[in-house]
Formats: C-alpha cells, sequence, structure tokens
C-alpha cells in the first residue's frame, strides 16, 4: 500500500467514526435546546396568561391552551412540565392551576415538539456535508503535500535504486528542509560510503592476494624445477620435491580460479555481445580434440543456430567448464552428447565415478571423487556465471550418465 | 640477444637473470621504474622482459615512453595482473607478448627467443641441435637434412625441446605450452607422452639420435649430455 493511500484510509476511519458521533452530540444538544425553548415559551405564556387575567380579569384567548377544567378548590396543582405523545405528536405540556373570579381551574398549556426523525435527518446530513467537505479538503491537501514535501523522499529512492556498489558514483541526494528526510539521507549516504569502502577494500584485498601471491609462486615453482634438474637426487628427496612441485601447481590453480570467481561476483565482466554459441562449442570442441580422440570419446552435436547477448568471455567460460567437466567424468570410449535447442543447452556424458550428491555439485571444492586432481572449481564457476544472466543451470542423473543443463533467457 | 629484466622481486630477478645468462645472453637486470626507465634510455636492447607493478610505477607507462620515443626493442609483459583486459591494454600499447605469472623459465625463454628470431631474423634463421635442424617460419623440422612429417603438436614439442635444451621440461610446463591453461585435466600428460613417442620413431626413422630423457618421471630433457 502506498504512502498517500495509507494516510488516506486512515483519514476516511477516522472521519467514518467521528461522523456518527459528532451526528448523536449534535442532535443531543440541539434537543436540549429545542426542549429549553419549547418550556420557555410555556412559562411565557402562562405569565402572559396570568397578566392578562390581572389586567382585564377575563381568560385571554391563547393558541396554547390545551385544555381548562375546573376543580374542586381543595385539589392543589403544582406546576408541571411534562411530555406527552398527542395523536402522534409530540407535545410539551404545562400544567397548572388558576384561580379566576373564586373558580378553580387545572390549566394545561401544550406545545409540539419538533419532530425527531426530521431534526435526525437534516443534522446528519448537515454533519455529513461538513464531514465530506473536510474529507476533500484532507484528501487535496494530502494530495498536494505528497507531492511537495515527500518529493525529495521519492526521489531519492529512485537515486538509491541506483546505486551500483562496483562504481565510484557518488549519489546526490535531493537538499530537504525537512528536518527527518535529511538524516535519513545523512545516515544513508554514509551507510553507502561505508558499503563501497568496504567493498573496495575487499576487492583490493582480492586482487592484492592474487596479485602478491602470483610472483613467489612463480619464484618456487621455477625453483623447484632447478632443483629437480641437478642430479644424483634420492628417490626420497625426488618424491618431497614432485610433492611441492605438485601443490604448488595446485596453489597457482585455486588463486586463479578464486580470483575468476570473485571477478565474477564483482561484476566485472559487463560486456553484451552478440555470442554465436554453436562457434563456441565448436571451437572449444576443436580446442579438445585431442584429450576427446585420447579417450576414444564419441561425441554427437545437434545445434541449432542460437545467438545470446553476453560477454563472450563468460559463456567461453562457461561452455569450456561444462565440455571438459563432460570430458573428465566420462570413462574410455564413452560419449557426450550436446543439444542446442530452444535457447537451452543440454550436454550429457556416460559417467564415470560416483557423482556427487545434487545439490551439493555447484558447490565450491567439491568433487566426485577426492582423490581426483582436479579443484571442484569449475561447477561453482559455471553457476555463478548462469546467476549472473539468470541462466538456470541445472544437473541429473540419468541412469549411468550425467546431464548438465543451461536454459538461456 | 641483449635482455634488460625489470622486476622488483630480487629473486625471481636472479632467476630469470640465470636461466637466459645460461642460454648464452646477456642480461640485465632493473628492480624499478626509474632504474629501467634510464637503461632503456642508453643502452640497447633486443628484448624488454618487463613487471608491470613496479614500486615506483607503471610498467605500462615504459611501454608507453618506448613507443613514443621508437625505441626498437621487442617487450614481453611478466605480470600477475591476469585480467583480459591489461592483456589486451597492453598488447594494444605496443608490447609484443603477456606472459601470466606464474611462468615457467622455459617458457620465457621459448618466447624471449621467438621474439627476437621475429625480429632479427624474420624467423628465418634455423634452430640447430647436431643432426636436428628446425625453420621456424615454415615450421619444418630436419633430420639429416630430411624433412620428417609432424603433426603440430609433435611439431610445438621439439620446438620447444629445442629451444630449452639441456633443461628439464615439466610436464606440466610441456602440456601449459601446448595447450596454455586449456588442459588441466589429469589425462594431458598422457598425451604427451604419446606425442613423444610419435615423435621419437619419426626421428629415429631418419637415423636421428634419441635425446629425449627421461627425467625422474616428472618431465623431460633434450640433450645429450648424460
Amino acid at each position: 500500500m502506498k504512502l498517500r493511500q495509507k494516510v488516506n484510509t486512515f483519514y476516511l476511519l477516522l472521519l467514518g467514526i467521528l461522523l456518527p458521533l459528532l451526528i448523536l452530540c449534535n442532535y443531543v444538544i440541539f434537543e436540549h435546546l429545542h426542549h429549553q425553548n419549547v418550556e420557555r415559551a410555556l412559562y411565557s405564556e402562562q405569565q402572559r396568561i396570568a397578566a392578562y387575567i390581572n389586567q382585564n380579569n377575563e381568560l385571554p384567548y391563547s393558541p396554547f391552551i390545551h385544555s381548562q377544567q375546573k376543580r374542586a378548590p381543595q385539589d392543589t396543582l403544582n406546576l408541571e412540565i411534562r411530555d406527552t405523545l398527542l395523536s402522534a405528536t409530540k407535545n410539551k405540556l404545562l400544567v397548572y392551576g388558576l384561580e379566576h373570579n373564586g373558580a378553580y381551574y387545572k390549566i394545561t398549556l401544550k406545545y409540539p415538539v419538533a419532530q425527531t426523525q426530521t431534526a435526525w435527518w437534516l443534522i446528519a446530513s448537515s454533519n455529513g456535508c461538513i464531514v465530506g467537505l473536510l474529507f476533500l479538503g484532507i484528501y487535496t491537501i494530502n494530495s498536494r503535500l505528497y507531492m511537495r514535501v515527500w518529493q525529495p523522499f521519492f526521489k531519492n529512492i529512485m537515486d538509491l535504486k541506483r546505486v551500483d556498489v562496483s562504481n565510484n558514483h557518488r549519489v546526490q541526494f535531493q537538499q530537504t528542509p525537512v528536518q527527518e528526510f535529511e538524516q535519513l539521507n545523512q545516515i544513508i549516504s554514509e551507510l553507502i560510503t561505508q558499503i563501497k569502502k568496504d567493498y573496495q577494500n575487499l576487492k583490493e584485498f582480492n586482487q592484492n592476494i592474487s596479485h602478491e601471491i602470483q610472483t613467489p609462486i612463480t619464484i618456487a615453482r621455477n625453483k623447484v624445477v632447478l632443483l629437480l634438474e641437478s642430479k644424483n637426487l634420492d628417490d626420497q628427496e625426488l618424491k618431497r620435491l614432485e610433492a611441492i612441485y605438485q601443490q604448488i601447481n595446485k596453489l597457482s590453480k585455486i588463486s586463479k580460479s578464486l580470483t575468476l570467481i570473485s571477478r565474477i561476483e564483482n561484476q566485472e565482466f559487463k560486456n553484451f555481445d552478440d555470442v554465436n554459441v554453436p562457434t563456441v562449442i565448436k571451437n572449444m570442441l576443436n580446442n579438445l580434440e585431442e584429450i576427446i580422440n585420447f579417450k576414444g570419446i564419441d561425441v554427437q552435436l545437434n545445434l541449432e543456430p542460437t545467438r545470446i547477448e553476453s560477454d563472450h568471455i563468460l559463456i567461453d567460460i562457461l561452455i569450456t567448464n561444462l565440455i571438459k567437466n563432460a570430458i573428465q567424468h566420462n570413462k574410455q570410449q564413452g560419449f557426450i552428447s550436446i543439444a542446442l535447442k530452444d535457447k537451452a543447452l543440454t550436454i550429457l556424458n556416460s559417467g564415470n565415478s560416483k557423482p556427487i550428491t545434487k545439490d551439493k555439485i555447484f558447490n565450491r571444492f567439491e568433487r566426485g571423487n577426492p582423490q581426483s586432481k582436479s579443484l571442484g572449481l569449475g561447477l561453482a564457476i559455471s553457476q555463478n556465471i548462469c546467476k549472473i544472466y539468470n541462466y538456470k543451470l541445472t544437473y541429473s542423473k540419468l541412469h549411468d550418465n550425467y546431464q548438465f543443463k543451461v536454459q538461456f533467457k | 640477444m641483449k635482455v634488460l629484466v625489470v622486476e622488483d622481486n630480487m629473486e625471481l630477478l636472479k632467476d630469470v637473470r640465470n636461466f637466459l645468462s645460461e642460454e648464452g645472453n646477456i642480461c640485465e637486470l632493473a628492480t624499478n621504474y626509474k632504474t629501467a626507465q634510464e637503461k632503456i634510455g642508453f643502452f640497447p636492447y633486443d628484448i624488454l622482459i618487463m613487471d608491470l607493478n613496479l614500486p615506483d610505477g607503471d610498467g605500462l607507462d615504459i611501454v608507453k615512453s618506448v613507443k613514443m620515443d621508437k625505441i626498437d626493442v621487442g617487450i614481453i609483459i611478466i605480470s600477475a595482473r591476469n585480467a583480459l583486459g591489461d592483456k589486451v591494454e597492453a598488447l594494444e600499447l605496443g608490447a609484443d607478448d603477456y606472459l601470466e605469472k606464474p611462468f615457467y623459465l622455459s617458457e620465457l625463454n621459448a618466447r624471449a627467443k621467438a621474439l627476437y628470431r621475429r625480429r632479427a631474423y624474420h624467423g628465418r634463421k634455423e634452430i640447430n641441435f647436431n643432426e636436428i635442424s628446425i625453420r621456424p617460419e615454415s615450421r619444418e623440422v630436419f633430420v639429416n637434412n630430411t624433412l620428417l612429417n609432424l603433426t603440430k603438436k609433435e611439431y610445438d614439442i621439439i620446438h620447444f625441446f629445442l629451444i630449452n635444451k639441456h633443461r628439464l621440461l615439466t610436464k606440466e610446463a610441456i602440456a601449459e605450452h601446448l595447450w596454455g591453461d586449456e588442459v588441466e585435466m589429469t589425462d594431458g600428460y598422457k598425451f604427451i607422452y604419446t606425442h613423444l613417442a610419435n615423435l621419437r620413431k619419426k626421428i629415429a626413422a631418419q637415423n636421428g639420435e634419441d635425446y629425449i630423457q627421461s627425467i625422474y618421471n616428472v618431465g623431460y630433457k633434450f640433450s645429450n649430455r648424460a
């Protein structure tokens, strides 16, 4: 629900509760005043009658007199106001006793009270009108306020949507005289600065690590090769040196792959190339032809012309990783079937070893065979690439065959 | 050939110098931007091997100034900046080759020699080793003056061997030379063996000697020394 709707709903609700209360209040006050008026009129008529009798010694004509009855002198009557219903009309009666020329009378003065229903109706409609106008006014003011007072707030939201931690572009918040907004802007500005700083630090840290580690690896590895060149190594020394050599190689590959992952996650590959997928696949198979032939793997291709918009480096990496994976986890004289159809790439291959469980397969450093020399980073990298473009990468095991499927958008 | 190596890590610098000097090259060193600039300004070099991250400057600026002053020198960048963009930028600025760290000294040697041959002889100089000679420009190998019929990879291997003769080439170094980073699978090393077996057969068929020595099962050496 939008802020404006929310506020208006509140107002509407408030007025909805207020309106009946208002009507009730008004009615009570109205009725009280009206009754007072009626009573006052009756009393003043009573006084007028008394004054007339005093002056003229006879009862005057009065439209108020409802009845005058003789009564026994011993009957005492007090002045009394009484509400009564006479022929469907509500009336107020003033009943009192009067002595005139030795005769005793019971005088009843009558005054009609205004129709309650009409009063109700009048009060409700007039109050409704006022409340309606009030709501209209509030609504208008609110809309204006919403546009005017909140405008910097909405502009800042739009600006915030465009914040990208990976670039150095500063968010310029709109100045506002509203203190709370200004505070919010300040806090968000500080947060963004901090996040960008952290991001930059992390990026630099990653870069530094991968940079700084490469030179020592170069030196260490070349020294080991130089050592291996020297003669007279006994078996034990040789084994140790070989182990060092392999581990250094592994270290180098890990750091390269992790750097690649972090660069993909940092979205450093931002080109949108028009990538011809079948060409990429064929080139890749060409490069890997030797290994494929060596393993005697039969490659079946069924490629529909497909073009996608993405960074060609990433697509190269993605497809290479998947094809390499299909070669590596294959058996001698196995097969690989690559199909490209309806913007989906399916790579099916005969399997060799116990596959990793489905939910773990894209984890970093996850290997089908723990003894394997592979790092288990290839599929993690593939997964990362797919995430960037919202491609769907799925793995399934069909009998003894493994299948990876990439659904391009 | 005369080489200037610019690299801020002294240990790596010494390794490169030792390796290249043993090949009979004159090798000079610079550990920072300023020294490198001075040396390039004063002395002629055939090849400049340069790291990009120097303590007092960016190696790319040296490439720029070399190109601006029209100094005739082949440039090989050795860098830990392995972003593809850096590689493209360096090559666009006029560097001739780009070698990512970590690299094998044998690979650096091969690249430097290839670059030197291209520049000095347009690749037209033969590489000789006893009865074997290679013509790099036409990618031909002769044994006792008979042309061998080699596959592309077999040629690449023997060329790599001859350029790094008497040196240990590990299987990993050979694999990296032949296939680049593409091959990281264990199977890769098996078909180096296959290629070598074929190569040996073809050389033997022309009465060539078998110079390919297996070293401790970690690699090979192309040498006539025991």
